[in-house]
């Protein structure tokens, strides 16, 4: 995708951003006395203690791109998804993006004890649409989530893997400018996960640029052209899928990677084999 | 782009950029700064169009806080009808507050109503931005949304509290009277200092979370000065005139006197107090939206 002017242009800029995130909560910490202590001493803030879960990532994504953010748990490619949509704020450096970002998912803007239709109107409304919007989007929501009469229902009278198609419905509805997805494929069965995949290459389409975290390489593979991969908050390595996760699974994955290697490797061989036969052909005839 | 010093020899072609660069892109094709402040008019209407999700979304989670009790949306109607049947008993029965006091369940019932607003409107507001954090961290909103969301649950809980009013106070003798119509701007004016303290606690409880565990004690000692159970005339009476004074300008003061005004036959306000209560919607609601503005991106360092 390029600009009327022919140009590719840049959607999102990462300007060697750091994101922290404070943990609120109890852990480690004997009992009122040694709080009372410890806020008699001056020692600040008992409760909190601060995360750098990205310390200093720079890219530059492009329009017409789609891109994989890969790394082990923790490697900071969610809170790197969530300061790219604006959410949180960099602790230093700064993100810069053409157009709005948006997560994929309402989850939390849906209540559980309330109907599919009046969490649909919720969800939508949550997303920035007006009523006008929802109307007309409602019934595509309710076909694609395939809950038929159970729309007037409360959601937490669902099956989970209904619950799973209808949330998954409402937030696909929208179609945004910076596409950022968290693991929302693998949600329902086997069908509902097709159908998604071809929902999320359309909303692809419609999107100038796509980020998806995701555990399975598999799914990087089959829908992004580039890869980020992740380790404790910086970049290990930016570029071209298969390269970038060729070199991941070998560090995290040799068995497989030495496979993958082996299959190609015969792969390619069968292909010269079968050029060679075919120049064998045309020289006989 | 940041090397871990790890054995990687890819080097990417579209990665990190030099300062300059980034600047020269960014100015080139008009990019955004993610999560910066709007200006207060962007913001302004950024929160505009979200004025249908702030009412469904309020609409909705009160509708669901009763849903696993048998009455279900009854109790917005009980609860407040409960409270007031509390403090009769408590003040207009055994302390005896009621003397000298013209129609005392009406009186009280008022006060009872609209403190119980003011009080959730800043209660559940320092609490805003903590209560919708899961909220916060999957979709974009202006912030403000939040404590706005909580003050329209407050004040639909209010409405609630006004529909069981009126046959307590026509059963108390009341008739119907075309000051009712006060009703509404006093109700416009208490919504909207309502709305103020609302982003003011929710600024000071996004970044002191300890203050909603103090607020309920202020609250209450608030409560007890405001002259919900009992007349500040006679209880200020013997009292030097200041005391009086500074009690009848309190703003809960004022707007409680404002509804009693409105309901209850005898209790007339004179302009002066409606230009007061004006005042401090006005000063409070456009000062808690600024100072709560201010931290737009504060709020985002979670």
């Amino acid at each position: 995708m390029t600009s009327p002017s022919g140009e590719r242009r840049p959607t999102v800029i990462a300007d060697d951003i750091h994101l922290t995130y404070k943990i609120t909560g109890k852990f480690a910490q004997r009992g009122g006395v040694v709080a009372l202590a410890r806020a008699v001493t001056g020692k600040t803030s008992p409760g909190m203690r601060e995360v750098k879960a990205v310390r200093g990532v720079s890219f530059t994504a492009w329009e017409g791109e789609a891109i994989g953010l890969i790394g082990p748990n923790g490697s900071g490619k969610s809170t790197l998804l969530r300061g790219i949509a604006g959410l949180l704020t960099p602790a230093a450096g700064a993100v810069y993006t053409l157009g709005d970002p948006a997560l994929l998912g309402v989850n939390a803007a849906l209540i559980s004890t309330m109907s599919g239709e009046r969490n649909i109107l919720l969800g939508c409304l949550a997303m920035g649409m007006t009523p006008e919007e929802v109307e007309e989007k409602y019934d595509d929501i309710v076909d694609f989530a395939g809950i038929g009469e159970f729309v007037s229902l409360p959601m937490n009278a669902y099956s989970s893997g209904m619950g799973a198609r209808l949330r998954f419905a409402i937030a696909a509805s929208k179609a945004q400018d910076i596409l950022l997805i968290d693991e929302a494929l693998a949600t329902g069965d086997a069908e509902f996960r097709q159908r998604s995949e071809k929902r999320i290459l359309q909303l692809r389409e419609r999107a100038g640029t796509v980020f998806l975290v995701s555990h399975s390489l598999g799914v990087v593979r089959e829908t992004c052209d580039r890869a980020i991969w992740l380790e404790e908050g910086l970049v290990v390595m930016d570029g071209e899928t298969e390269e970038v996760l060729d070199a991941y699974e070998s560090r995290h994955d040799p068995k497989k990677a030495a496979a993958r290697r082996e299959m190609r490797a015969a792969e390619q061989a069968r292909e010269a084999a079968e050029q060679a036969r075919g120049a064998d052909a045309k020289a006989a005839g | 782009m940041t090397q871990s010093g790890q054995a990687t020899t890819a080097t990417p072609a579209s990665s990190a950029l030099p300062a300059k660069e980034v600047q020269a892109l960014v100015s080139r094709y008009g990019l955004k700064r993610a999560g910066s402040r709007a200006s207060l008019a962007d913001y302004t209407r950024e929160l505009w169009q979200r004025r249908y999700f702030i009412a469904e979304f309020s609409r909705a989670t009160n509708a669901s806080g009763y849903s696993s009790s048998m009455l279900g949306q009854y109790w917005q109607v009980l609860t407040p009808l409960l409270n007031a049947g509390v403090y009769y008993v408590m003040f207009g029965l055994i302390l005896g507050t009621s003397r000298h006091v013209h129609n005392y369940t009406g009186f009280l019932v008022v006060g009872v109503f609209v403190f119980q607003f003011i009080q959730t409107s800043i209660n559940s507001g320092s609490r805003a931005l903590q209560s919708y954090k899961s909220l916060a961290r999957t979709l974009r909103f202006p912030r403000a949304v939040f404590p706005l969301a909580s003050t329209s649950i407050a004040l639909e809980q209010l409405l609630a509290s006004l529909v069981v009013l009126v046959p307590i106070i026509l059963l108390t003798g009341e008739s119907i009277r075309v000051q009712w119509i006060e009703v509404v701007p006093a109700l416009a004016l208490v919504t909207m200092f309502g709305t103020g303290m609302a982003f003011i606690f929710a600024r000071i409880g996004s970044k002191v979370p300890d203050v909603s565990q103090m607020l309920p004690f202020v609250l209450r000692v608030w409560f007890y000065f405001s002259g919900i159970m009992y007349s500040i005339q006679q209880f200020t009476k013997n009292r030097p005139a200041w005391v009086g004074e500074t009690m009848s300008n309190n703003p809960a003061t004022i707007y409680v006197n404002l509804f009693r005004s409105a309901f209850l036959g005898g209790y007339g306000q004179p302009l002066t107090v409606w230009l007061a209560g004006l005042a401090w919607s006005v000063v409070v609601l456009a000062a808690g939206y600024v100072y709560f503005w201010k931290a737009e991106e504060d709020y985002g360092r979670d």
